[in-house]
């Protein structure tokens, strides 16, 4: 476990640590992780490292091959995700028991989300290697996990192949838009 | 799409070292010569690459074993999906519904997963497949693999992190299509020009 927290310092009361007993009572307050008890969540702690990250830290940042998803304890987090070049949203989040850069738990594919924190925030650091090691004991928290990332997978190709769908099946509307971003580029004024 | 003549469609398989069940997958027509054999099978498959001889079998007891023959349309675009198909024998043609009629997309054989979208989201069948030669296959019905899953079986979760790593992997490989697309937009243009033509050329071919 950290005690010094990540990013840049901040002369301010520190947020204090949280137990194991709030950690695992914060976490089944999340629809992820609800039902499951103590059995359930003590080898799932015992596999993460709690980090401390302070206000404007990343957690993740776009582009990056992590091996390490994390799991917000408390705090509030900001993702920002870039569809396509220029086209970017972003969403806070700050429910205990949110996944963040779960990707990275399945393979070493590049970040397309950047993660920052807005304040003072706890998260549970899971590797990968952890998170494969306690799926093959069958412990439940690795498999809301795996159920979550699948969710969330599923709504993500949907999406792109929505976008790719779009693109391909009005190429006429493409085209002007390709003209336009062709013509900005070469002149940027 | 013919149901396999030698079983019913309820009978299920078992391979060597599997407790309880039928005992060797080879008294029954699977094809495939021997327990062994269709277990090698399995675990040749990217999707099954993690799973163990009991992992397979439990499997396999949710499976069934169908044929088609040439022209059989094993699923139509738009139908609800409700299985998954391992292609065990045979060649099966992918194709998507276009202004000018149906545009092959892919071409599949031995070895093939196809419709595993069926095991996780309640999404119609985004393509048609048909089989182009005499075709057998695995079908894994969607509710029973549910039923696995609901009982936090180790063998549907790891078939589910496997699927979990080829739709990232496709998940990926749209988003960087995209991005090239729009980062470079002067390199296609002239493909876009092209694809138009085309579009029009299919749709005119299918007015005559």
């Amino acid at each position: 476990m950290s005690d010094n927290p990540k990013g840049p310092s901040r002369e301010r009361k520190r947020m204090a640590r949280p137990s194991e007993r709030e950690i695992i009572k914060a976490l089944s307050f999340n629809r992820t992780f609800v039902g499951l008890d103590g059995d359930d969540f003590s080898p799932f702690l015992a596999e993460t490292r709690l980090e401390l990250f302070a206000e404007g830290a990343p957690l993740t940042s776009r582009g990056d091959v992590s091996s390490s998803g994390y799991i917000l304890v408390s705090g509030c987090v900001e993702l920002t995700t870039e569809h396509m070049p220029g086209r970017r949203a972003s969403r806070q989040h700050f429910a205990a028991g949110t996944l963040i850069s779960g990707a990275a738990l399945i393979k070493d594919w590049p970040q397309d989300q950047e993660c920052v924190a807005v304040q003072e925030t706890y998260a549970l650091e899971l590797t990968r290697s952890g998170f494969k090691k306690l799926l093959n004991t069958g412990n439940n928290v690795a498999f809301r996990l795996l159920d979550e990332l699948l969710e969330g997978v599923v709504a993500r190709v949907s999406a792109a192949n929505q976008l790719v769908d779009d693109i391909y099946s009005h190429p006429d509307e493409t085209l002007l838009l390709l003209r336009a971003r062709a013509a900005s580029e070469t002149n940027p004024g | 799409m013919s149901q396999d003549k030698s079983r019913a469609p309820d009978q299920r398989i078992a391979v060597k070292g599997m407790s309880g069940g039928p005992k060797l997958a080879s008294r029954v027509n699977t094809g495939l010569d021997s327990s062994e054999t269709i277990f090698n099978f399995f675990r040749s498959i990217a999707l099954f690459s993690l799973l163990d001889a009991d992992e397979v079998a439990q499997v396999l007891r949710i499976c069934t074993i169908e044929t088609a023959a040439p022209g059989e349309i094993l699923f139509d675009e738009g139908e609800a999906a409700k299985s998954m198909l391992i292609l065990e024998h045979g060649e099966v043609t992918v194709t998507k519904r276009s202004q000018g009629g149906q545009v092959q997309i892919a071409n599949l054989g031995d070895g093939s997963i196809i419709g595993e979208m069926a095991l996780i989201a309640g999404a119609p069948r985004s393509a048609r497949v048909k089989a182009v030669a005499e075709t057998r296959f695995y079908r894994l019905d969607g509710r029973h693999f549910d039923a696995l899953r609901r009982q936090r079986s180790l063998a549907a979760y790891k078939i589910l992190l496997m699927l979990l790593e080829t739709l990232g992997d496709r998940h990926q490989m749209m988003l960087k299509r995209v991005h090239e697309l729009f980062a470079h937009p002067e390199d296609h243009i002239e493909i876009f020009e092209r694809h138009c033509r085309e579009l029009i050329e299919r749709a005119q071919r299918a007015l005559e």
